[in-house]
């Protein structure tokens, strides 16, 4: 074996040190010339929702399901000589429920409001001459009955000829379901679930988390110059508090209702494939297909087609349609049509049998220059989608996004 | 499912035959639209599927956390 030699490495250390400054001297020409590049960009997304229904769960499964939701989330991102990227995210919803305005029975001459906030900070770092990427996150939200902390972490890898690419990411999230942080006075620590004002007689669970845990893999290859095909496959474990406490269940031949209870464990598991191909100069196909199943016994399939047309190289239009096939939980029945003697039960038609589609379209502008030192907008959409499910809830979604850049070069001091 | 994963099986083995595309082939595959995954003006509507739907969305990361109980 042989022994490093320290004294000599010692002794080398002035001889590099010298032939470093003078050829930094002798080049100072070409390392003056050397650029540190600073990209930002922001992203901004704008959007409204309205739904209505009639199947809401806060009420068993029955009554108003009327929501409207303006949401706004921004994110940032700064990178450093292009292969160190930090990123701040915030985000702000406004919520307007008539459903939850149900808990208590006392209807507000409003419908209740409420406001979940969310923060997020990364960073990922490029390796080995831009091919491996590794990342990560820190998340935070927050609403009036739930508090939120989550982290993430992936790699991704870039072939060497370019033509596939692989990522996997592992996500958890830590969340609290107590409610009462953005009630006055708006203490720090949560007060407790909240149950539907009639059954608070009793407190009908003793815990108050629920922990996530996602493993999620994308794999894309290139197949030819013009189509490309990507795999998601998608794993995830829950475990801790799965129902919602102020979700009322009401059984056959009973008055009074309880508390929606479901299993404290779920395992969830998702593959999803995405097709893309240019099929003219002007028009290209986006398809997406995914097949789903957990242990509470629900399946279901979703097909996805969008169609970019590119009108212009800056303006193209994209219709799209959606259609999805879902068979509920083996623990779902609607109103009053459960049996007092189920262990586990919910009366929530997110959960039931349905089949649901949603079609829209989206304008996308892009500007064909680099950045440059000032912000500018580099790219902006509007969307609108309609969304209707069988069991009749309707809703509209209305989008815009912004997408800011700028890039700066300076000299790299020495 | 079982259809799924022979779908999913016979697109690999496919794959492994590939065209081989060289770099300055690649003028549609580097559009932005080509580029696997959600756009980001999707979002909200990735936020409703996920809430009005029991399923997880495969290919797109829970960004935020937050019951969608409303």
């Amino acid at each position: 074996m042989v022994k490093p030699n320290f004294k000599f490495c010692f002794a080398l250390l002035p001889t590099l040190f010298f032939l470093g400054s003078s050829f930094t001297v002798f080049g100072q020409s070409e390392t003056s010339e050397k650029k540190e590049v600073k990209e930002s960009t922001i992203q901004a997304l704008m959007a409204y929702y309205h739904q209505d229904g009639n199947h809401s769960a806060v009420t068993g499964g029955t009554g108003t399901e009327f929501l409207e939701v303006y949401s706004t989330s921004i994110n940032y991102y700064h990178t450093v000589d292009t292969n160190k990227t930090y990123s701040v995210h915030v985000g702000a919803d406004i919520i307007s429920s008539a459903s939850t305005d149900r808990i208590d029975y006392e209807m507000s001459s409003a419908s209740r409001e409420d406001l979940r906030s969310s923060v997020g900070l990364g960073y990922s770092q490029t390796l080995q001459g831009n091919d491996v990427t590794l990342g990560g996150q820190l998340m935070f939200s927050l609403e009036s009955d739930y508090a939120s902390i989550g982290t993430e972490i992936y790699i991704a890898k870039v072939a060497k000829n370019q033509l596939s690419d692989w990522s996997f990411y592992f996500s958890a999230f830590f969340d609290d379901l107590r409610w009462g942080r953005l009630q006055p006075p708006y203490i720090v620590e949560a007060i407790g679930l909240i149950y539907p004002s009639e059954l608070r007689y009793k407190e009908w669970f003793d815990i108050h988390n629920r922990y996530s845990y996602n493993f999620s893999f994308s794999y894309s290859r290139d197949l030819n110059k013009r189509m490309n095909l990507s795999f998601y496959p998608l794993f995830t474990y829950q475990q801790g508090l799965l129902s919602t406490p102020f979700h009322r269940v009401y059984f056959e031949n009973q008055l009074e209702a309880k508390v929606e209870n479901l299993p404290r464990e779920k395992y969830a598991s998702a593959l999803g494939i995405q097709w893309n191909a240019f099929v003219t100069k002007r028009i290209i196909l986006r398809t997406f297909y995914q097949a789903y199943l957990d242990n509470f016994g629900m399946t279901s399939q979703t097909a996805k087609l969008d169609v970019p047309i590119k009108l212009s190289p800056k303006f193209t239009l994209m219709p799209f349609i959606r259609y999805t096939h879902q068979v509920g939980t083996r623990y779902f029945k609607p109103y009053m049509e459960h049996n007092i003697s189920d262990t586990y039960y919910t009366s929530d038609f997110d959960l039931s049998s349905f089949w649901s589609n949603s079609i829209g379209i989206t304008t996308l502008i892009t500007r064909r220059t680099e950045k440059s030192a000032r912000w500018q907008i580099q790219r902006w959409s509007l969307r609108y989608a309609y969304y209707q499910r069988s069991d009749g809830l309707k809703s509209h979604m209305l989008s815009v996004f912004l997408d800011l850049g700028k890039k700066v070069q300076l000299p790299k001091m020495y | 499912m079982k259809i799924t994963f022979f779908i999913a099986l016979v697109t690999i083995i496919f794959c492994s035959s590939c065209t081989t595309v060289k770099p300055y082939q690649r003028a549609y595959l580097n559009d932005e639209l080509m580029k696997p995954g959600t756009l980001d003006i999707e979002g909200l509507d990735q936020t409703v599927y996920q809430y009005r739907e029991g399923a997880l969305i495969s290919g797109d990361r829970k960004g935020k956390g937050g019951c969608g109980c409303n």
